[in-house]
């Protein structure tokens, strides 16, 4: 081993070094000088995920995959009819309806769903392999079909990080198809998220399905999920409700970024 | 040879590091190889990984490095003060390291991470000081 004094240089040259292209790369836009960096190992981690992908599932029961995928046709469906059952309603009613804004799906494949062990613990976050070249930026939405998956958390030359709708830092204001009460949706980690602040007036029912109100998606209603059980307190201020995704993440390859 | 096991084994740990896992298998291996050889190429492999690490999760370049290069200069720090290459000083050293690494970049059950972190720096300790001793007998 080298003297103490001459290990401690070398400590002090690399956290200084460190400390440089973090505020290079925070502060300035220079981040995309390591796109190709990215280009390298994108390719790669696509290639290890589909493997990985592929071979987690082998074993599993075809005939609950296709009655997932059903579910989310079904449900999607679902509220396609409610929702121009509310836009005939409205039109009959002589009001202008104005058509959603117009927003541009961007397929983005998955490169990683990062858990503490391989299958095992919590999936909060994903990485696709579409990134800032391809018009990707920080808080677009990421949707799967009609369903919400996450925001973009983060975002650099090729590749975007995902906070998945179950997120514990995840909230976003919404409402229910049904019976239209308000309230915010919280991710509460392991698969679940919490529709809350919902005034006493409204109604929240089990089964009902929880969309996003359209000004926070820059697209039309997105589905969150389905409301699995109601808390309702008289003695409270507000009631609030649990809330499952219909998509499970772990089984996808593809999603799409609402640019 | 025992820099080639080394290598390998770190390489492996890395690809999973930046594409499997949130466990930090790299940081565990540096850790445990900086107590037991204390050689300053190792800071060189994590300034490496760290800039690697960040690459694939997204951050920005030099968090991870930053991290895991004030993590070793710890160590180096209490090398006088305690033994660094004992299994208890590792053990603890490597809890709380992993929990303050899972906490810092946003995973969640930092001390899930932490438990988890206990029988790998175990493992990682008996193989590495093994190949040390193996090392030693062939002078």
């Amino acid at each position: 081993m080298r003297s103490r004094k001459t290990l401690f240089s070398i400590v002090f040259i690399f956290v200084i070094l460190s400390l440089f292209l973090l505020v290079l790369t925070t502060f300035t836009p220079i981040k995309g000088l390591f796109g190709f960096l990215e280009g390298f190992f994108v390719p790669t981690q696509r290639f290890v995920f589909g493997v990985m992908q592929k071979t987690s599932h082998i074993g599993e029961d075809k005939t609950k995959e296709s009655l997932q995928q059903e579910n989310i046709h079904l449900t999607s469906q679902l509220v396609e009819q409610k929702l121009l059952q509310q836009e005939v309603q409205a039109l009959k009613d002589q009001f202008v309806v104005s058509d959603p804004a117009s927003s541009k799906l961007l397929p983005a494949r998955i490169i990683s769903l990062k858990t503490v062990l391989p299958n095992i613990g919590d999936i909060e976050e994903l990485i696709i392999d579409r990134g800032q070249q391809h018009g990707v930026m920080k808080g677009q939405a990421v949707v799967y079909k009609n369903f919400l998956i996450g925001q973009i958390r983060d975002v650099s030359s090729q590749m975007a990080i995902v906070r998945l709708v179950t997120n514990q830092k995840f909230s976003m204001t919404s409402q229910t198809l049904t019976t239209s009460a308000i309230g915010v949706v919280e991710g509460q980690g392991k698969g679940k998220m919490q529709l809350e602040n919902v005034v006493l007036s409204d109604t929240l029912q089990k089964g009902d399905i929880v969309l996003t109100k359209s000004d926070q998606t820059n697209s039309a209603s997105l589905i969150l999920g389905e409301i699995v059980s109601v808390q309702k307190q008289a003695s409270a201020l507000f009631q609030s409700a649990d809330v499952e995704s219909g998509v499970a993440v772990e089984k996808l390859a593809f999603v799409f970024v609402l640019l | 040879m025992k820099k080639a096991i080394f290598f390998t084994v770190f390489f492996i740990f890395l690809f999973l590091d930046s594409v499997i896992t949130t466990f930090p298998l790299t940081l565990l291996l540096l850790i445990c190889a900086t107590a037991i050889w204390k050689e300053s190429f190792l800071l060189v492999l994590t300034f490496l990984a760290g800039i690697i690490i960040d690459i694939h999760a997204v951050r920005p370049i030099g968090q991870t490095s930053l991290f895991f290069t004030l993590v070793l200069t710890a160590m180096l720090l209490y090398e006088r003060k305690y033994e660094i290459a004992s299994l208890p000083f590792l053990i603890i050293m490597a809890f709380i390291v992993v929990v303050i690494y899972a906490f810092v970049f946003g995973y969640q059950a930092p001390l899930a991470h932490g438990l988890l972190s206990i029988p790998f720096s175990v493992l990682l300790f008996f193989l590495l000081s093994l190949s040390a001793k193996k090392q030693t007998k062939t002078y």
